[in-house]
């Protein structure tokens, strides 16, 4: 399968500067972490199109623990969101206001 | 693996282990004690088995090899990070129960995520591999993430933790994909294989300093490096104060562990990868984030009024220091590092620990309402006094060495360039040294405005402060230190880990 390395790869930075443009330009703080799950994805599919072409194992594992560490933020982030909604009724970033001097 | 070489592995990762059994005998304490004593039995628990992780680990010689087919190393460097983290975890399970912010919750959940994040920070600092630096470095976040958010009806902890998660996951995210194509280069993910490999056969030069820049911005987010420290003062403003003090020792003592980690192997032998750092342009880069972060730090600081974001920027501004150690790469400089994180430790612990004394005082974390704190209580406006002048790096106290050590290494570095032919490189590192020792007298003036609040100024009040024998003891704990290992060479012998 040597001959879709390079095509993983250009799918892959492509996933991840779709992740940081998303990043930069979304202002709602559940679209900026779907972002940052792109931009893990795009990390997955780098370790995975490696470990393919190496003919090494590490790779694939990594891709499992990353799965399981962005599940875990991800329930950190969304029990975060909710007490955030709760208090003010919305979530943008732009409203995150009391720290700031 | 036989059987027996699991068993010394396992008896070789025992600290860390007992902070894992920690965690569940805090949970099930938790549950099993009633709310009013909850508080104090979790907190024991949690600093039995951090003091057993401690002792364990300071008894333990530093070796060669590693554990787990090379996935933890035995190293020095391991093994000085590691006492310094649980020596910060034990701070912290001090501070929480002297704070009352976090009065009113489950104790329990707070002390076994403090115990949660101090595993993530001891494997990290062990971590040889690039699966369990990952995984080590989220084990440390997402508990961080969670315990900067723990005082839930105080919507300014909330904010605070989403901003950190938020924040904190970018970061992860650009370092894994720069790990995903170090992988590809290196063709492995144990860290000391794959400097051999490159040290053998360099890749590409652009592509692999692309790759090592993304990982940067992981670690230098955990460090509060200029420009990934937007977090740090809305953080350090927003979490509950023991858990401030974490963010500022254990975690980011943790990024700079792993940065070292990675770049031990130049630290070890700087010449075999002259090809890859460049002739000086690692260096270069290094020095520009030094500049950069202390500029940054120092000039901000100066007009904050809050002490914890007063304490944030005081702690970028040590982040530019301790990044001017990785301009040299010798084992010098390495050593220097550590030496300056063991000094750190003590008088930002003790900083910490007199903030929260006045923040459960007056009730606020402005400088305002500090006003004539010294007259109400002298003994904590004279311990907060030998913390100040240890940041600011004055005689005679243990942060004076620490920073002469570190503009030593650069001045020297700078004066074998001059001599050696290299002069606009000698010259860089002088101007380093001199930017950093400028640096250094602007930090004066926002220290001592803590200390004029305190002294100066027409008290707020004129009932004393009181302070019962514990507290005088913690201070005490970190104030002797910050003095006394001013004259302590065994730090050096400990440090000397190259």
């Amino acid at each position: 399968m040597e001959f879709m390395v390079p095509g993983n790869l250009i799918l892959a930075a492509s996933i991840f500067t779709i992740g940081v443009f998303g990043i930069l330009l979304k202002r709602n703080a559940i679209s900026i972490f779907m972002c940052v799950e792109l931009m893990f994805n795009a990390a997955n599919l780098a370790f995975i199109t490696f470990a393919q072409s190496l003919g090494r194992p590490e790779g694939v594992a990594v891709f499992l623990f990353v799965i399981t560490v962005a599940a875990a933020e991800a329930a950190v982030g969304l029990a975060l969101f909710i007490k955030i909604f709760n208090d003010k009724e919305t979530i943008e970033a732009d409203t995150l206001d009391l720290l700031q001097r | 693996m036989t059987v027996n070489e699991l068993l010394h592995n396992l008896m070789a990762t025992l600290p860390e282990l007992i902070l894992g059994v920690g965690i569940c005998a805090v949970i099930l304490a938790d549950m099993l004690t009633p709310a009013a004593r909850g508080r104090q039995v979790t907190a024991a628990l949690a600093l039995l088995a951090v003091v057993w992780g401690l002792m364990l680990t300071a008894a333990t010689p530093a070796g060669t090899g590693g554990d787990f087919g090379g996935m933890l190393a035995r190293d020095g460097l391991a093994r000085v990070f590691k006492l310094l983290f649980l020596t910060g975890a034990a701070s912290t399970i001090l501070f929480s129960l002297r704070s009352r912010e976090t009065i009113g919750y489950r104790q329990g959940e707070f002390h076994a995520l403090v115990l949660g994040a101090t595993l993530g920070a001891c494997l990290l600092a062990a971590a040889d591999n690039i699966i369990l630096l990952v995984l080590a470095l989220e084990t440390l976040s997402i508990s961080s993430y969670v315990l900067a958010g723990y005082v839930k009806h105080e919507r300014r902890s909330a904010e605070a933790a989403l901003k950190y998660l938020l924040y904190g996951a970018v970061a992860s995210g650009i370092m894994l994909f720069g790990f995903g194509y170090l992988y590809g280069m290196t063709g492995t993910t144990s860290i000391s294989t794959a400097a051999a490999a490159l040290a053998a056969g360099p890749p590409n030069r652009l592509a692999f300093t692309l790759a090592l820049l993304l990982v940067l911005v992981g670690f230098g987010f955990k460090m509060a490096m200029v420009p990934f420290h937007f977090w740090c003062p809305d953080v350090y403003q927003g979490a509950p104060t023991p858990v401030t003090a974490y963010l500022a020792v254990v975690s980011k003592a943790a990024g700079f562990a792993a940065l070292m980690r990675v770049l031990l192997p130049v630290f070890e032998a700087p010449a075999a990868f002259a090809t890859l750092t460049g002739s000086g342009q690692l260096a270069l880069l290094f020095g520009i984030l030094a500049a950069v972060t202390m500029l940054v730090g120092n000039f901000i600081a100066l007009r904050q009024t809050d002490i914890k974001r007063l304490l944030a920027y005081s702690s970028i501004a040590h982040a530019g220091y301790l990044l001017m150690g990785f301009t040299v790469f010798s084992p010098d400089a390495a050593e220097t590092i550590l030496f300056y994180f063991v000094i750190y430790l003590f008088m930002n612990l003790g900083a910490f620990w007199c903030a929260i004394v006045l923040i459960e005082q007056t009730g606020s974390a402005e400088l305002d309402s500090f006003r004539g704190a010294a007259w109400r209580s002298p003994f904590l406006g004279g311990v907060m006094f030998i913390f100040l002048i240890s940041l600011t790096g004055l005689p005679p106290t243990a942060g004076f060495v620490a920073k002469l050590r570190l503009f030593e290494v650069v001045l020297s570095a700078g004066m074998a360039g001059l001599e050696g032919g290299a002069a606009a490189a000698g010259y860089a590192y002088l101007a380093l040294a001199i930017f950093g020792v400028l640096n250094s007298a602007v930090s004066l003036y926002y220290y001592m405005k803590i200390m004029r609040a305190m002294a100066l100024e027409r008290p707020a009040s004129r009932e004393p402060i009181d302070l019962n024998a514990a507290d005088r003891l913690y201070a005490l704990l970190f104030a002797v230190p910050t003095v006394a290992l001013l004259f302590f060479t065994p730090v050096l012998r400990l440090v000397d880990i190259l």
